[in-house]
């Protein structure tokens, strides 16, 4: 059917999408891969019911979250292991992939401590680029609450960042 | 409620957003696993083919009823002529009133009674004794292209695999059973799904390994255990013997059996030095530092 992408197709475009809204949702890095693989089992499985018309991304932020709250339960238990677990000395690297390393730390430290809907909504807009509309749709609520979710989130996020960064650029 | 628009949230500062970028930048997986990864739900799907089929009813009933519509056409016209004919005869109208349908169904044998034939596990529950393998062709069209045809063809997969089979510990012992012999219906465990063909024994694995994962996904280590011990006695070399023994590790951790679960966890590491599971096997029991 023109306009239906494939399984590779949507693999290949959207398997860090999948993966950023899998972190998002709380699933641990251990898990990630058996989440991903779970939500693509179920892409194919439902791509032949796929309205084209509709936002690829939205659906399958449906999808991924249906499957993470699948795995919550499971995750949960396993998380707190993981959690205790030593962490492996991080290898030395250049002083500037050192720096964004600490900004993706310090950026997920602070998604961290944000309400799991202002964080899906900061993300799926700031850092996925969807449109309130989609994200709408993806979220199943209205599109005023996004806009107000959203700007809830920036501030908050913006303000833990400050918090967190303290006076170091 | 006051109107609130995209105008009237004014974006992330400078420095949040490139925070959330770098963020965003560090988040996904690597070039490695994504294959890695994609080499896996491939194979997954091989082997939840009847599941799909599920997903997709639709399509298949108009189909297959479009096709059990014209083999009940044929046989209304093949009773149409034979009452001709019969005119003629006269008393044999009856008798063969009755046959008709059946020739019908008969003549189309390889088009609606193959077709009818082939949906019907689908009243079933899905997964179970009809195996993928029916309902592969049909689908062809939706199956992954390149790197699923590698991982799918078990002659390139376990060639690929250069890992000897007696390198992790096997938990049932390996009998002597030749290793590349698909798995038969005299090896298959009776309530697993009956693989009659080469070209299903991945997704005999498949099956094996799937039923293990729900094992541990509903906290029945002992179940996964046994799962994959099966696996292990029937495809000893299997071409998912990594993920057998990492996913072993795993049960036996959850089934509180640490000190095997290390030595699994340590056998698997020298065994599996590059395995994209290493890293994960090697923390899995990590917190249980000393038997209860």
């Amino acid at each position: 059917m023109p306009g239906m992408p494939t399984l590779d197709e949507v693999y290949r475009d959207q398997v860090d999408f999948v993966v950023r809204i899998a972190r998002q949702l709380g699933v641990p890095p251990a898990h990630v891969e058996d989440v991903v693989h779970e939500v693509f089992i179920v892409v194919h499985r439902r791509l032949p019911d796929y309205e084209p018309r509709g936002s690829l991304r939205s659906w399958l932020y449906g999808i991924t979250k249906r499957v993470v709250m699948h795995h919550r339960r499971h995750a949960q238990r396993l998380q707190a292991r993981e959690q205790r677990a030593p962490v492996p000395a991080p290898p030395r690297e250049p002083d500037e992939a050192l720096a964004r390393r600490r900004a993706a730390q310090a950026a997920e430290t602070c998604l961290a401590q944000l309400d799991e809907d202002q964080r899906v909504v900061l993300v799926l807009s700031d850092l996925e680029g969807m449109t309130a509309p989609e994200i709408a749709e993806a979220v199943g609520v209205k599109l005023n609450t996004v806009y107000s979710r959203l700007r809830l989130a920036r501030r908050r996020f913006e303000r833990l960042l400050a918090e967190h960064t303290g006076g170091q650029q | 409620m006051s109107e609130v628009n995209e105008s009237s949230v004014s974006p992330l500062n400078e420095r949040a957003a490139s925070a959330l970028a770098a963020y965003g930048a560090h988040t996904g997986l690597s070039p490695e696993v994504k294959t890695a990864l994609r080499a896996r739900i491939s194979a997954s799907v091989a082997a939840q083919t009847p599941a799909r089929i599920d997903a997709a009813p639709a399509i298949d009933v108009r189909r297959s009823a479009v096709r059990v519509g014209v083999a009940l056409a044929a046989a209304a016209a093949l009773l149409l002529a034979i009452r001709f004919v019969a005119r003629d005869g006269d008393d044999a109208v009856r008798g063969d009133a009755e046959g008709a349908p059946q020739a019908a169904y008969g003549a189309h044998d390889d088009d609606a009674g193959g077709e009818v034939r082939t949906r019907s596990p689908r009243a079933d529950a899905p997964g179970r004794d009809q195996g993928p393998k029916a309902m592969a062709p049909a689908h062809d069209a939706d199956a992954p292209e390149p790197a699923p045809l590698e991982a799918l063809d078990p002659d390139t997969t376990s060639g690929a695999r250069e890992t000897p089979r007696d390198l992790a510990p096997t938990p049932a012992p390996t009998t002597s059973k030749p290793r590349r012999k698909p798995a038969t219906e005299d090896e298959a465990p009776t309530n697993e799904p009956r693989p009659a063909a080469v070209d299903t024994t991945l997704a005999a694995e498949l099956e094996l390994m799937r039923s293990a994962r729900a094992a541990l996904r509903r906290d029945d280590p002992e179940a996964a255990l046994r799962h994959l011990s099966r696996h292990a006695s029937t495809f000893p070399g299997g071409q998912l013997l990594e993920d057998r023994e990492a996913l072993r590790v795993q049960a036996l951790c959850d089934a509180g059996r640490v000190d095997d679960a290390r030595k699994a966890a340590q056998a698997f590491a020298n065994a599996h030095p590059a395995s994209l599971h290493v890293g994960r096997v090697k923390t899995i029991c990590e917190e249980k530092r000393s038997p209860p």
